[in-house]
């Protein structure tokens, strides 16, 4: 099989990933839950973890580096517990439903008013327009890093300037961008920072987690075990714990620890440059045939690695198909799970093919992949 | 051109249901197999289970008897 469908997951992980996870699945107790070679085993390699994310992410203090099975529970913890009842929140056309349904939710059951950056029918974001909404009861700025669907890229920085200076909650989604992407919090100006484990980063599923930069202060969505402050009646005030409530997936962390060492020595940089190589030649590939429309702005050179198409007017789900069946490609169609961007670029009823890119992908593969779109489209 | 006829696609509001009624037709020996829920059918995600037409009454009986909710069973024109 050519994996092009690493948006959704990697499935080609390094091998010290599988290593550390076998290891830590004969080897590891319970994190923070006493003081035997076991837990303190996993205590050891949870702190390590922490400390690995937060060089990563340049996030001043690896404590306030909370771990969670994914960045829908991380996005979902800081916006219900980091946003007020009734208050003015922004965010953009280019979320994810793990950004979208949290911020519905708590716009029908909080009185939170939310109002959307617009995307034009390249999936580009006005950053004016975003500079505009922003009133003095505004409390809260979501996006995304990089758009799921085209690869668009926001100018976090520039964002977190504007919030910084007034004071506003500006929560990042990395999903697509961690281990891709450099991301700075302190430069960027971003108070947290929501990454998943099992995309970019080449670590395993369920695991996950936010970045919270010092002094902010997100409510715990769940009251549990703790492994300290046992005869508290509430959860403990503390991060990490006071979001990190019942046992961790120390066993998936164990494989994100050495996933983490394989993304800061390999570089952010020298990743995203092969991916956004590799998604640059397919595109250039595919762009020419007849037939074939490519949705996103490609004179952006910072991009996440990802291409979405279709081939004239065929379902976006038969091609994935005829791909998958036919040519051993596996690709996504449909939604992708972002209805704002889709009905921005006009494709709500055709759906569309998305390409993704990973380190481990090769050119031969991306030439498979072009040669397969040539001959659907013929 | 690719060769189109018409078959039968039983659509799932569930992946979990989808993937029990494959666990299903394998062991009935049903033909078919999953496929992505075409776009004339439903807008956005989601599984469904392509087979022949002649296979409805035998696909809605294992159904109905198994108690697998689906959500359509639409007769689709799709590449073969």
């Amino acid at each position: 099989m050519i994996y092009l469908d690493n948006a959704a997951t990697t499935i080609h992980k390094p091998q010290s990933v599988i290593d550390a996870v076998t290891r830590a699945m004969t080897s590891m107790g319970n994190a923070s839950r006493g003081a035997h070679e076991g837990a303190l085993s996993a205590s050891r390699t949870v702190y390590e973890t922490r400390c690995k994310a937060a060089r990563l992410f340049r996030c001043a203090r690896p404590d306030h580096v909370v771990f969670t099975a994914n960045s829908t529970e991380a996005l979902n913890i800081a916006i219900q517990g980091g946003i007020a009842p009734g208050s003015h929140v922004i965010t953009t056309d280019l979320e994810h439903n793990s950004v979208l349904r949290p911020l519905y939710r708590l716009s029908d059951e909080a009185g939170a008013e939310l109002e959307f950056v617009r995307a034009d029918r390249m999936g580009r974001l006005d950053m004016a327009q975003l500079e505009s909404m922003i009133r003095p009861d505004t409390k809260a700025v979501v996006c995304t890093h990089a758009s799921n669907l085209t690869g668009e890229v926001v100018d976090i920085a520039r964002i977190g300037h504007i919030t910084r200076e007034r004071g506003i909650l500006f929560i990042v989604d990395a999903s697509q961008s961690a281990g891709s992407i450099p991301i700075d919090m302190e430069s960027m100006g971003i108070d947290v920072l929501c990454f998943t484990g099992h995309k970019g980063l080449m670590g395993p599923q369920g695991t996950g987690g936010l970045c919270i930069r010092e002094g902010v202060d997100i409510r715990p969505l769940l009251e549990g075990g703790s492994g300290v402050q046992s005869f508290r009646t509430r959860q403990p005030e503390e991060y990490p714990t006071r979001l990190e409530a019942g046992t961790l997936n120390g066993h998936g962390l164990a494989g994100l620890s050495a996933a983490l060492d394989f993304v800061l020595e390999t570089g952010v940089e020298t990743i995203g440059d092969k991916e956004r190589s590799l998604a640059r030649h397919f595109y250039e590939g595919i762009c020419g045939i007849d037939g074939v429309k490519v949705y996103g702005d490609f004179s952006e050179t910072l991009r996440g690695p990802v291409v979405a198409l279709n081939i004239r007017d065929y379902d976006s789900g038969e091609v994935s198909d005829v791909l998958s069946v036919d040519y051993g490609i596996a690709t996504r169609p449909g939604a992708h799970c972002a209805p704002r961007m889709h009905q921005a670029l006009g494709t709500t009823g055709q759906g569309a093919v998305r390409f993704s890119f990973s380190w481990f992908n090769t050119f031969d593969e991306v030439d498979e992949a072009v040669r397969a779109v040539r001959e659907i489209a013929e | 051109m690719r060769e189109k006829k018409i078959f039968l696609v039983i659509t799932f509001s569930e992946t979990s249901d989808a993937i029990a009624a494959e666990k299903l037709f394998e062991s009935r020996h049903i033909p078919g197999r999953i496929i992505p829920i075409p776009s004339q059918l439903s807008a956005g995600c989601g599984l469904s289970w392509k087979t022949e037409t002649e296979q409805e009454k035998e696909v809605k009986t294992a159904l109905v008897e198994a108690g697998i909710h689906w959500e359509d069973m639409e007769r689709v024109c799709l590449w073969v």
